[in-house]
């Protein structure tokens, strides 16, 4: 051999790459991870929020398609009969 | 290695081994090592940018065919013309007047952005012919439309630009797009999940002016609503705690944010009012140290967007000597854009409990307000 080899110039190198690798891996999954990352999947529960404009009475359901803030529902105030109106609509959402 | 580094004369065997060593060692720290190093830093961040705009096309004609599974039984017109109108929809672009001469330029923009809207409706009537008659759904198509355009104005310049660094390998170009990417994320997701929210018509964060509005009106009596005034635009007025309030919100349940600029020059010029007080309701992007649904209250008029209505509302409480007083709820731009969260929902409530005590507080019975909600009223009403 041209240039001679002893324990130090084989181990070196051989511990260099298996760095170097390992830090390549980690930069590369670590930038895909924030480039194409999907916050994680959460539970959306969208609701609407119901009052009674004569008593006050609340009740709260799962949002529809068709509802909006200020619609008279058909569901009635089970205190004195009046149209419940959509007062809120709004999301929940928690970590599956 | 010790025998390598060792001393050794000049002239033997040993010299020139150590020579050539230290001169293969040479080209490998300082010719090798550093292409290798530029080139894996250029894979890397073209592998995120690249990586970046797949995901973006992939958000796009997802969007589109969430739209068009949403029209599927509402419609009657062609699927398939009406994909290939939304895709040149999105490719639309709106050219700002010149400003090397600002004399008139915010009403340049007034009437560019007002031409804008109306073609937009129009282009989305004449496309679906059979919504003419649903006027909110052709609003919230409309913002559906505005968001598909946004992220396809993205994609391009976002393309274009690493297109450009791939031709001329320009590493500083690529880096940084990258170093962007995670701000644009945050806007892309916002956006991306506004689309099916908008096809629904539920109130987004930016309704927190428009829903604060709704729910205040409630605490009023002899409510009186001044109608057919100003295009898309609630104006009413009703008696609180002994002040005549003057009640402006854009006109719901359709997504639009009204001509504000309009209705407040109608109190003052139609109506001939003198408010004692104005005070605008809007949602504001909150910082990071911030909490979303925090409230902050100053002074001015509080309105995003390009500044024409600002302009104009400014003038009009310049020119009669009103005061503006301003109520901003933090928001991040996703919570801006999407369903209302329950957190946004409850800061609401707390607003309109401020909004009572500013009105109270600042002026003395008889007094006359205006109070706006600024924002997009998509799912409320009034």
């Amino acid at each position: 051999m041209l240039i001679s080899v002893d324990l130090y110039t084989t181990l070196i190198p051989v511990i260099v790459t298996v760095l170097t690798v390992a830090v390549l891996f980690y930069a590369v999954s670590r930038d895909l991870r924030n480039v194409l990352a999907v916050s994680g999947v959460r539970r959306i529960s969208e609701y609407v929020t119901l009052r009674c404009p004569t008593c006050g009475y609340v009740k709260v359901r799962e949002f529809k398609v068709g509802d909006y803030v200020g619609k008279v529902d058909d569901e009635k105030c089970p205190n004195d009969g009046s149209s419940l109106v959509i007062v809120g609509i709004g999301k929940e959402q928690a970590n599956a | 290695m010790a025998q390598v580094f060792q001393a050794t004369p000049l002239g033997s065997q040993n010299a020139q081994q150590y020579l050539l060593y230290n001169i293969i060692l040479l080209i490998l720290w300082f010719g090798v090592f550093p292409w290798f190093y530029e080139m894996f830093q250029l894979w890397r961040y073209q592998s995120q940018v690249s990586s970046f705009l797949n995901r973006l096309r992939f958000f796009m004609n997802n969007n589109i065919s969430q739209v068009m599974d949403f029209i599927a039984n509402k419609v009657s017109e062609d699927k398939h013309l009406i994909e290939g109108r939304i895709r040149d929809l999105m490719e639309m672009v709106i050219i700002e007047p010149t400003s090397i001469e600002p004399e008139g330029l915010v009403r340049k923009y007034k009437m560019l952005v007002s031409s804008y809207n109306d073609r937009l409706e129009r282009d989305v009537i004449r496309l679906m012919p059979s919504l003419g008659n649903n006027r909110p759904m052709v609003q919230n198509f409309t913002n559906v439309i505005d968001v598909l355009r946004e992220l396809n104005f993205i994609y391009k310049v976002i393309d274009h630009y690493y297109r450009l660094a791939m031709k001329y390998k320009s590493y500083y170009l690529l880096i940084q797009l990258a170093a962007i990417l995670p701000l644009l994320k945050e806007e892309i997701d916002a956006l991306n999940g506004s689309v099916p929210v908008f096809l629904k018509g539920q109130p987004i964060g930016d309704s927190a002016g428009p829903l604060t509005v709704f729910r205040f009106k409630n605490l009023c009596s002899d409510l009186n609503v001044i109608s057919n005034s100003v295009k898309d635009t609630y104006l009413a007025s009703c008696m609180f705690k002994d002040r005549k309030i003057y009640l402006v919100k854009a006109e719901g349940p359709g997504g639009t944010v009204g001509h504000l600029d309009d209705a407040i020059k109608y109190i003052y010029e139609g109506i001939n009012a003198r408010p004692r007080l104005m005070i605008t309701i809007d949602a504001a992007l909150k910082l990071e140290g911030e909490e979303s649904g925090s409230i902050a209250e100053g002074l001015g008029v509080a309105m995003g967007g390009i500044g024409v209505e600002k302009f104009n509302i400014e003038s009009v409480a310049t020119k009669y000597g009103t005061p503006i007083y301003a109520i901003l709820v933090k928001m991040s731009m996703p919570e801006a854009l999407n369903a209302m969260s329950k957190t946004i929902d409850e800061a609401v409530n707390k607003v309109v409990e401020r909004l009572s005590k500013v009105v109270e507080t600042y002026t003395e019975p008889g007094d006359e307000v205006v109070i706006v909600g600024v924002g997009n009223t998509i799912g409320v009403a009034q």
